[in-house]
């Protein structure tokens, strides 16, 4: 992929702050014609024009659209870690089985008696998650990491076992359960209430950091593992540490706002070009872009159809597939 | 500015008050609560420690609309019914006109969306339309997030002209056909409780429109998966119970109490608190309902009702019967005589 060197860093830095805070402010606006962008500036630099828009703007839109950034800041940041440790530029947190687990887990929870009713939905769907990738995980530790694609066969070949468990269960179950876990799996981020920002936000602000901590040493990954192992990199505990990281990404994200599909896959790739290659700005770059796409794409979602919300995983999955496509015809 | 939560600071002034008139402690039992409640309400509004708690111009709000779930046959009556019903409020003849002129109490009913507008002008019909009755909440979402949070804005535009006459007591009523699916639905989905313990007979089903109206509630419910109280709202809401989740947020802004009625305007209640949590401080819940929902309601609110009079009527005839323990409350509060006052010794 071409490098564009016609923008400096500190003007890039510069354009990614501004696309962070015109989003942000712009999509608080988008809702009933009433609260409008004139009335939420108003709001923001003087006192609303009734006390209600208080409500509305703060309590309603504004963790709608945090959640949105912070999703698909993590997302995008899984999927370029991923990109960056597999050296595969096809690498997707959704390929690695996370989505599968997190459905099955989810399914499950509709058999559960009442006495295990703390496993709610959201609990149920992060432990299948996990369940997936140590699966994928045991498999690449069992054959040595002698390939690094085998990461990704491993996790297709997961997700369609945890995938056609699923469908048999709920192919066996009644309908009303079966349309709840189809419509999770599809996406929303109408749970966009304080508990899922309370565990989605820490989870994804540790992995920046920690990701960053192992910035250089994951650069050193993108040479090849031996040049890697000479300047003194534990390849395997750098990969597995990783990839445990992007795992809990994935799944805490999964958990709450259901499959988001091929964020992961297509911001990194975007950003790229922009950003340049190395860890520390590819992360920084493909969050902030990621978390912004996010939140536009919901407001299409919420938007685009008089009276229906369209899940979110569905316009993001349309659009990654298209991308997925046209990036493998260049390959 | 989101409602803040009550000042404490004045408890302890105002409960020593209360222990200090002559009586035993604690003998007046919920009416010694009710009247800490507004004393700390009131307080709140002045910024200091108010010596009289006053119950200025209370005000009856009935909320009418239409919801699509009624072509079901879930409940006793069509949903024309709910016009005819507004047309009686107007002309002064329901249970709630009644009650109303018997503790003179200010009347307004709210057109929140029903299916038929009334064309004519009326002092006492306020028309904040949010559409002709909402979708049938079964197969599809019963309104938009617009019209949601639409509603919340005409709720607040309903206690405006409350706030500029001094208004300190806003009582809740509403009017809607089918309204007891939709509020069992948003119970259900807001606490994770069975349908079946949130479902009731409404103002009295058959047993087989009972199984009927649950299994349809499921259905409902299956269609999304969250418990934000906007999304439940506009999944299974009502445009009346829109209406009163904003008309109860606005008035706990600027100080107001309210007094809510039976199962309906407590699931606007529960959904008031889940949008803002310190709203529940200036609510003081009327009555238990013969619902079986609103205990279960009460419950998750820990609210103690002042009333359990086998009420199942709505139109806010509950609030408007509690309406004098509360002007009782504020009386022992204002007048009653501390034992330093009397000269009894204990």
């Amino acid at each position: 992929m071409l490098m564009l060197h016609k923008f400096s860093i500190r003007s890039i830095i510069l354009l990614l702050a501004l696309l962070v805070i015109v989003t942000l402010s712009l999509s608080l606006g988008f809702g009933v014609a009433e609260l409008g962008h004139r009335e939420v500036w108003q709001c923001l630099t003087a006192t609303c024009e009734k006390s209600i828009y208080n409500t509305i703007l703060w309590q309603i839109r504004l963790p709608r659209v945090l959640l949105g950034f912070i999703a698909g800041f993590g997302l995008a940041i899984a999927g370029a870690l991923m990109q960056n440790v597999t050296r595969n530029p096809l690498a997707d947190p959704y390929l690695f089985g996370i989505v599968a687990g997190a459905g099955l887990g989810a399914t499950l929870t509709n058999f559960l008696p009442p006495s295990l009713q703390f496993f709610t939905l959201p609990l149920a769907a992060f432990l299948g998650a996990l369940f997936a990738v140590f699966i994928v995980l045991m498999v690449l530790i069992k054959n040595n990491w002698r390939r690094t694609e085998h990461l990704l066969l491993a996790g297709v070949a997961v997700s369609f076992l945890f995938s056609s468990v699923t469908s048999f269960i709920l192919y066996m179950g009644d309908a009303f359960s079966t349309n709840r876990v189809i419509f999770w799996l599809m996406g929303s981020l109408a749970r966009a209430d304080q508990t899922a920002l309370m565990w989605i936000f820490p989870v994804v602000f540790i992995a920046t950091i920690v990701a960053l901590l192992l910035s250089r040493q994951l650069d050193s990954l993108l040479l090849s593992d031996e040049s890697a192992r000479t300047l003194g990199v534990s390849v395997e505990k750098l990969r597995i540490g990783t990839l445990v990281i992007c795992a809990a990404l994935t799944a805490v994200i999964v958990a709450y706002c259901g499959g988001i599909g091929f964020v992961g896959l297509m911001i990194p790739h975007i950003v790229r070009p922009f950003v340049g290659l190395t860890t520390a700005r590819i992360l920084l770059g493909a969050g902030l872009v990621g978390g912004c796409f996010l939140v536009w794409v919901d407001v299409v979602a919420r938007t685009a159809l008089d009276g229906q919300e369209i899940p979110i995983g569905v316009i993001t999955s349309a659009m990654g597939s298209v991308f997925f496509l046209l990036l493998m015809r260049k390959m | 500015m989101s409602v803040i939560g009550l000042n404490t600071e004045y408890q302890a002034a105002i409960q020593h008050k209360i222990d200090q008139k002559t009586k035993p402690v604690g003998s007046l039992g919920l009416l010694e609560d009710i009247a800490c409640q507004l004393a700390l309400i009131q307080s709140q509004k002045h910024g200091s420690l108010v010596d009289n708690v006053s119950i200025t111009e209370p005000s009856v709000l009935v909320f009418a609309a239409d919801h699509g779930i009624s072509d079901e046959g879930v409940s006793i009556a069509p949903s024309a019914v709910t016009r005819q019903m507004v047309l009686n409020f107007i002309n002064g003849g329901a249970a709630i006109n009644c009650f109303c002129r018997s503790n003179r109490l200010h009347f307004k009913v709210i057109d929140a969306g029903i299916i038929e507008p009334i064309n004519d002008e009326y002092p006492d019909l306020v028309k904040q339309r949010l559409g002709s009755g909402t979708n049938n909440f079964v197969n599809q979402s019963a309104m938009t997030a617009e019209q949601a949070e639409q509603g919340l804005s005409f709720g607040q535009q309903a206690v405006e002209t409350l706030i500029s006459a001094n208004c300190t007591i806003l009582i809740l009523g509403e009017m809607g056909i089918g309204n007891t699916s939709s509020a069992s639905a948003i119970l259900s989905a807001l606490t994770d409780e069975s349908v079946d313990k949130c479902v009731g007979v409404g103002t009295g089903i058959t047993d087989e429109q009972l199984i009927k109206k649950q299994q349809l509630i499921s259905q409902a419910l299956s269609r999304f998966n969250s418990k934000d109280p906007m999304v439940v709202l506009k999944e299974v809401g009502g445009f009346e119970i829109a209406q009163m989740v904003g008309a109860i947020i606005a008035a706990a802004k600027v100080n107001i109490a309210v007094l809510v009625d039976g199962f309906i305007v407590s699931t606007a209640a529960l959904l008031a608190c889940k949008i803002e949590p310190n709203v529940r401080n200036y609510l003081i819940f009327a009555h238990q309902s013969e619902e079986s929902g609103h205990q279960l309601l009460l419950r998750k609110l820990a609210a103690k009702p002042l009333l359990n009079l086998g009420l199942r009527l709505g139109e806010g005839t509950g609030a408007a019967l509690a309406l004098p323990l509360l002007t009782a409350a504020a009386s022992f509060y204002n007048d009653m005589a501390s034992f330093e006052d009397a000269g009894v010794t204990v």
